[in-house]
């Protein structure tokens, strides 16, 4: 999979652009505020229909209550995949070759895309929400039916949620009652599968960061697992608490070694390359499930990645189908890649 | 841009459901072209519709300026059989084979998704009245097969497990269709008559 135009207009802080992109290696150069990470931001927006950084969608369009325009032709073996969105009143409206599309599940696994920015090391430093988002952001890159799931059980929690609100108000109502004993079933029988997904998901990265060579760092699920009878057991402390306490919307990843979190055993420098290496692992898991090569984007790498570790990166990126990457300055890049590659300049705006 | 009263109907044609802003440009421009009598007609039916029309007391189907509906009043339908559905247009929908002769009960959708709807929204607690008089022999569930509907009737079957009724839902796998009104004749007929009871 491959993009080979991208055509902006009013998004972020772009107001109009046009690129071509070239199979392999694409760099783009720009100082800081030149819209460089929003070409990205861009990219993945029109791949995922939702955000990078949970950035509200009216904050998208260039002037505050406007519109904006992405388009991008993509190619896929020999076939061209056009995919546009146009955010206009407050609503966005995304087609796939010219036929708007009804939900975004149609454009699940269309364009597999993998991200990695100076957020990414957030993904180990910082709270477990950021961890569960990557697994459903990514594992709903590939997987249609676990989009689905995860949509349906955050409805429920809501429906949950709400219930318990009520019950602590009005203990032992039974319409409520009979409500949570209603939802807790269909949070358990979608819980389990979510799981088991975000489970094998997570056993396929550990196989490849093994692969790279990370061979003490351990990268262990822990789920909430849902069973019956252990919410009947929390019910009354979930009623006084007012929200629910048991589930996937509660799980974690424990990054280690020999059972110590990787955070105070590495340095920063070194989470941040584990944390390139898990997103790189990713391209090789969407490859072996979606037969197709991700595009890989990859924001500021010159800027996170001491001369080293880049080296060892670049060859594998040679071997990789698509790769735009951005850069501050062209003085940081080595000059083998930028021989390699198709180079833009960005003009500050 | 067009001038200022005709933005404005174009504007408030956008807020009716599956019209965008090219088709509300459409609609305006055909009003405007309108003949006179005709327009009128237009707006006084739109008006006697909000005037005249009420929901049934007892099954919430829509009725002209009556308390009860039609199929509520008929002493040929039998009262001791309530078919729940969603919405009024799957009512119309099963009432178009012509085979049921039951009765209805229209809950005003299912439990939601994103928890918009609550149970106090839907017509759930008229229900069970209805159940609850004694009256009542057997419900049909024919909610959309997906999960919201499941959940609704999942919960709806608790809270009527306690009287004494058979509980039975239309059948199921028929065809690929999510609602019942995209199920074909024969196949809704089909999948009524199959109706399983409920555990």
């Amino acid at each position: 999979m491959i993009i080979k135009k991208l055509k902006i207009i009013t998004f972020r802080n772009i107001e109009e652009l046009e690129i071509d992109f070239i199979d392999k290696l694409n760099i783009i150069i720009g100082e800081n505020g030149s819209g460089k990470t929003n070409i990205l931001n861009s990219i993945y927006y029109l791949s995922t229909g939702s955000t990078m950084f949970s950035t509200k969608e009216s904050e998208l369009p260039k002037f505050p209550n406007s519109s904006f325009f992405l388009g991008g032709s993509f190619n896929r073996d020999t076939e061209d995949i056009k995919i546009e969105i146009i955010f206009k009143d407050k609503r966005k409206i995304i087609s796939i070759n010219g036929k708007p599309i009804s939900g975004l599940r149609e454009l699940v696994g269309v364009i597999p895309i993998i991200y990695f920015n100076y957020r990414t090391k957030d993904l180990i430093l910082r709270e477990p929400e950021i961890r569960r988002d990557f697994l459903d952001n990514y594992i709903s890159i590939m997987d249609k039916e676990y989009k689905k799931l995860i949509m349906e059980y955050q409805d429920l929690l809501t429906v949950k949620n709400s219930a318990l609100k009520k019950l602590k108000d009005d203990r032992g109502n039974f319409y409520y009652e009979t409500l949570l004993s209603t939802v807790n079933e269909g949070m358990y029988e979608k819980g389990i599968l979510i799981q088991e997904k975000r489970d094998s998901f997570i056993n396929k990265i550990k196989e490849k960061i093994i692969d790279f060579g990370f061979k003490d760092i351990r990268i262990d699920y822990e789920p909430k697992v849902i069973t019956l009878q252990e919410l009947n057991k929390i019910k009354s402390d979930e009623i006084e608490r007012g929200f629910s306490l048991l589930g996937p919307h509660l799980d974690d990843i424990f990054f280690n070694r020999r059972g110590v979190d990787i955070k105070v055993l590495l340095s920063l420098g070194e989470i941040e390359e584990l944390s390139l290496y898990i997103i790189l692992s990713l391209w090789f898991i969407f490859y072996e499930k979606l037969k197709t090569e991700p595009i890989f984007l990859l924001d500021d790498l010159f800027e996170t990645l001491d001369n080293n570790k880049i080296e060892n990166l670049i060859n594998l990126l040679y071997n990789l189908r698509q790769v735009i990457m951005t850069s501050f300055d062209k003085k940081v890049i080595p000059v083998e890649l930028i021989k390699n590659s198709s180079t833009f300049f960005l003009n500050r705006i | 841009m067009y001038p200022k009263s005709l933005e404005k109907v174009i504007e408030n044609l956008t807020k009716l459901p599956g019209i965008g802003p090219k088709s509300a440009e459409r609609i305006a421009q055909f009003i405007l072209r309108m003949d006179e009598n005709e327009l009128n007609d237009l707006i006084e039916s739109i008006k006697n519709l909000r005037n005249k029309i009420k929901y049934c007391k007892i099954c919430f189907n829509l009725t002209e300026n009556e308390d009860i509906c039609e199929i509520c009043k008929n002493p040929l339908r039998d009262k001791s059989t309530i078919l729940i559905v969603e919405e009024i247009k799957d009512l119309i929908r099963i009432e178009t084979l012509g085979y049921y002769s039951g009765v209805y009960h229209v809950l005003g959708g299912h439990i939601s998704t994103s928890g918009k709807i609550g149970i106090n929204d839907l017509t759930i607690n008229e229900l069970e009245q209805r159940v609850k008089s004694g009256e009542i022999k057997e419900v049909i569930f024919a909610l959309s097969p997906q999960w919201e509907g499941d959940m609704t009737k999942e919960y709806i079957k608790k809270i009527l497990k306690k009287y004494n009724i058979k509980i039975t839902s239309l059948a199921r796998g028929i065809s690929g269709a999510t609602y019942l009104e995209a199920i074909d004749d024969s196949s809704l007929l089909q999948a009524l008559e199959d109706r399983k009871e409920e555990i």
